[in-house]
């Protein structure tokens, strides 16, 4: 007994020596950066969300892993800094005088990831397996026709807008492999994937562009939550992320750099136009009074938020309706005659619907309960995961009012479309036979200045019904460490790690 | 024999239970498992095939029967939200929690007997004070008592999340000792994977241990003023003679069942210090399951962490049969 006791005392002491000796060996500093003498140049880049799919031409994906394959996979076309497209794996175009037939001359020389040469036909390939998965724009596609370096896509109705859409991925033809071995042209490969820990992007070494990529590694790291998030940043196992400003402001400045981007989505307090009281245009234009989107921009975001007063990004300059940024300007006693002749002085109960894994739409929310108190409405916030609120608030459209970003694509047509009346994305339930009319023929106007004008007016409509209360395109901020450079602002959200220099 | 199948016997009803509740947990649950995966602009026609293609178009009582059988076969399907199959992430995932409960138990014994042990020691003149009247020893003994009390109080009051956060904090960030996040897999080097371990084990350890001690410490305290240690003395034996050879074997197995409990919680993973230190094992991947209705995971590690749970019972069950003739017997 006794040589089993001490043992016993042995065993225990030698596991706790071990335990603290391993605890306490001083571990050489993270080397993140991987800049050796090898002259390795690699980046960890943090990420709170896991891509859901790495195929290209599935409509499942997050925007943030949209974001990510940005930089594996490219169409006939890519989107620049300035929001205009440039010619990608298009070496030229032509678009004829009806707007209904796209002719692209293919760029020669152009290698996918698996060494193979790219030809018309695996456009082709790609862009009918995009339209039959349902991704964005694509329907309107009647015919496309591949020869050799030639490549004619023909549309069924004018669409002007048609080109933004082309910047879907391309794959080789026939390549059903993409979940699990996606290939691209991109500037990186995917060299590996592990769920739940990381994606690595390695250097497409014989990219058709020269200079790019600048880096030969980025590993996408995948943490928990924002606090593993923030102390992965601290702690420098990642070189840089996506953060908020609260976030932001936890961050050494003497370590790190901060850009702020706009996240290209328009934050809103969006109303079911066809529930009771919100069915009454004089309620909802009481809740746009009574809600102070500059109060909610400075006290919840610090500031780091662009005004929004349609669902049109800021972004995009040219078509942004400015008459409408500030149509409801804060007034509580309007608000209040308003609902009085609503029929409503005493105010009514309000259930705000918010998916609980958005902690800024959570804590909008919250400031938003407390501003519609001052005209008598009682606002509840009820937090549901992002399951739930997909289909019950979303796809079933039950509820009375949800917070939520909402994102599209470079073509502003995707920021508006859900609002015609038989749209199956029409979550607000509006119906206007006016929008839905300046609608249908923005998106055939073939002149330019024509185009914006009746975009301008239907988002005036939009304005005027108060469809929903928008708030604002809330700023990403990127934190990354200062010995790398040349972070893009892009008008989408997308992150180019092909221009990011390590010094 | 009988008692070892009658266990057997009783673990299997556990574990169908489970299998009912957690497939009609998750299939009560608000949320299309086809519209997570397929986004917000996906067409009725989308949501229909995929629904199809993963047989949710199948009445619910042929879905779990699908499921249990292949769940015995081994058979568990594929996930919706990796697009592989539930196998091979779980191949993945489960050693690393594995490893990570092992340290957690190394710790919690190393913590939760080794300070017991140490207190009675250094207190040991107290409970033969009887035999010696060395005041000034009894006044340190008394003060040791209460140190490891209230540490204990301390340790079995501070929520699991709480103490991963402090750990982070205090060893990560602010001493140091290891980088928060920094997780390594296995295959790279496992001094790294093991050392990373070692302080998320440590915070799940930190309420375990303290429960841990302060039972076998009740336990050998009572044990040392009881009649056999009288005799033990009287025999001229030691305090630490009497402490070792005759009070702690009784005191453990007093703590066995509580110990089975600390065994099957540690085992069944910690998802909250799993997320919190960024570790990929079966925590993780059950809550990311559980966000994206990503039903046959999720459904497959409440699985595991039940099967867990009842084995370590079990064992437990025949251990202490094994080392306390009494139960041998009833």
């Amino acid at each position: 007994m006794r040589k089993i006791a001490k043992a016993t005392i042995c065993l225990t002491l030698a596991l706790a020596i071990l335990a603290i000796a391993t605890a306490c060996t001083p571990k050489p500093p993270a080397n993140t950066n991987g800049n050796g003498d090898d002259g390795f140049k690699k980046l960890i880049w943090g990420s709170m969300t896991e891509p859901v799919t790495l195929d290209p031409l599935s409509a499942q994906n997050t925007a943030d892993g949209r974001s990510i394959l940005f930089n594996v996979f490219e169409g006939l076309v890519k989107p620049e800094p300035d929001g205009s497209l440039s010619n990608c794996l298009a070496q030229s175009y032509e678009i004829d005088e009806a707007a209904l037939v796209y002719t692209f001359r293919i760029r020669e020389g152009v290698l996918f990831h698996n060494g193979a040469t790219l030809t018309a036909e695996d456009v082709k390939y790609s862009i009918l397996q995009a339209q039959e998965q349902s991704l964005p724009g694509l329907s309107a596609i009647e015919g496309i026709d591949a020869n050799g370096m030639d490549l004619e896509v023909v549309l069924s109705a004018p669409d002007t807008f048609f080109l933004p859409y082309l910047t879907v991925g391309v794959v080789p033809d026939g390549y059903e492999d993409r979940e699990a071995n996606p290939v691209g042209t991109g500037p990186f490969y995917i060299a590996s994937y592990s769920p739940q820990q990381n994606l690595v992007l390695a250097k497409h070494e014989s990219y058709w562009k020269s200079g790019v990529p600048l880096l030969d590694e980025v590993v996408v790291k995948f943490a928990a939550d924002t606090g593993a998030l923030l102390s992965s940043l601290q702690a420098g196992v990642i070189d840089g992320s996506n953060v908020n400003y609260v976030q932001a402001g936890q961050l050494d400045e003497s370590q790190f750099n901060f850009t702020n981007a706009q996240s290209a989505s328009v934050q809103a307090l969006f109303l079911n136009n066809a529930v009771e009281p919100l069915d009454n245009i004089n309620v909802r234009k009481a809740i746009a009074y009574a809600v102070d989107k500059g109060q909610i921009v400075q006290t919840v975001f610090n500031g780091h938020g662009t005004l929004a007063g349609s669902p049109m990004i800021p972004g995009l300059k040219q078509y942004v309706n400015n008459d409408i940024a500030d149509a409801y300007p804060t007034d509580i006693q309007m608000a209040k005659s308003l609902l009085e002749k609503a029929g409503y002085p005493d105010g009514f109960e309000l259930k705000i619907t918010i998916a609980s894994n958005y902690t800024m739409h959570v804590d909008t929310g919250q400031m938003i309960v407390n501003q519609l108190e001052q005209i008598g409405i009682k606002g509840t916030i009820e937090l549901v995961d992002l399951a739930t609120w997909l289909s019950s608030t979303y796809r079933g459209r039950q509820y009375e009012a949800t917070i939520i970003s909402v994102d599209g694509s470079l073509s502003p047509s995707s920021f508006m479309s859900r609002y015609q009346s038989q749209s199956e994305s029409n979550f607000v339930n509006y119906s206007s036979e006016k929008y839905d009319e300046l609608f249908s023929r923005a998106i055939a106007a073939i002149d330019i200045d024509e185009r914006i004008e009746l975009f301008k007016q239907a988002q005036q409509t939009l304005s005027d019904d108060v469809a929903s209360v928008y708030l604002q395109d809330i700023d990403s901020i990127w934190a990354i460490k200062k010995e790398y450079s040349g972070i893009v602002d892009y008008p989408i959200y997308v992150f180019d790690f092909s221009k990011i220099v390590l010094d | 024999m009988r008692q070892v199948l009658s266990r057997i016997v009783s673990s299997i009803i556990t574990l169908a239970l489970v299998s009912v509740l957690a497939f009609a947990a998750f299939n009560i649950i608000p949320g299309d498992p086809a519209l997570v995966a397929l986004g917000t602009e996906a067409s009725q026609e989308q949501l229909d095939e995929l629904r199809v293609k993963y047989g949710y178009d199948k009445p619910p009582f042929e879905r779990y029967f699908l499921w249990l059988s292949g769940l015995v076969k081994g058979q568990l399907g594929d996930s919706f939200r990796y697009h592989r199959s539930i196998s091979s992430l779980l191949e993945e995932c489960i050693p690393i929690t594995l490893w990570l409960s092992a340290i957690s138990l190394a710790l919690i014994l190393a913590m939760g007997i080794g300070a017991p042990i140490g207190a009675a020691i250094s207190s040991s003149l107290e409970f033969s004070a009887r035999s010696s009247p060395a005041r000034k020893k009894k006044h340190a003994g008394r003060l040791v008592e209460s140190l490891l009390m209230s540490t204990c109080a301390i340790g079995m009051s501070i929520p699991e999340f709480l103490a991963g956060i402090l750990c982070v904090w205090v060893f990560g960030l602010t001493l140091k000792w290891f980088t928060p996040g920094l997780f390594v897999p296995k295959s790279e080097s496992f001094s790294a994977f093991a050392s990373y371990l070692v302080f998320p084990a440590f915070s799940i350890a930190m309420p375990c241990s303290a429960m841990l001690c302060r039972g076998l410490y009740a336990s050998l305290k009572k044990e040392m003023s009881s009649p056999y240690i009288m005799a033990v003395y009287s025999k001229g034996a030691s305090a630490t003679r009497a402490l070792f050879s005759h009070a702690l074997k009784n005191a453990i197995v007093q703590n066995l069942a509580l110990f089975a409990s600390i065994v099957a919680f540690v085992l069944s993973g910690s998802i909250i210090t799993e997320k919190v230190f960024s570790i990929p094992g079966i925590g993780l991947f059950l809550v990311s399951a559980v966000s994206s209705r990503d039903l046959p995971l999720a459904q497959s590690i409440v699985m595991y962490i039940a099967f867990c749970v009842v084995l370590a019972n079990a064992l437990i069950d025949v251990a202490i049969a094994l080392i306390d003739p009494r139960l041998r017997r009833s």
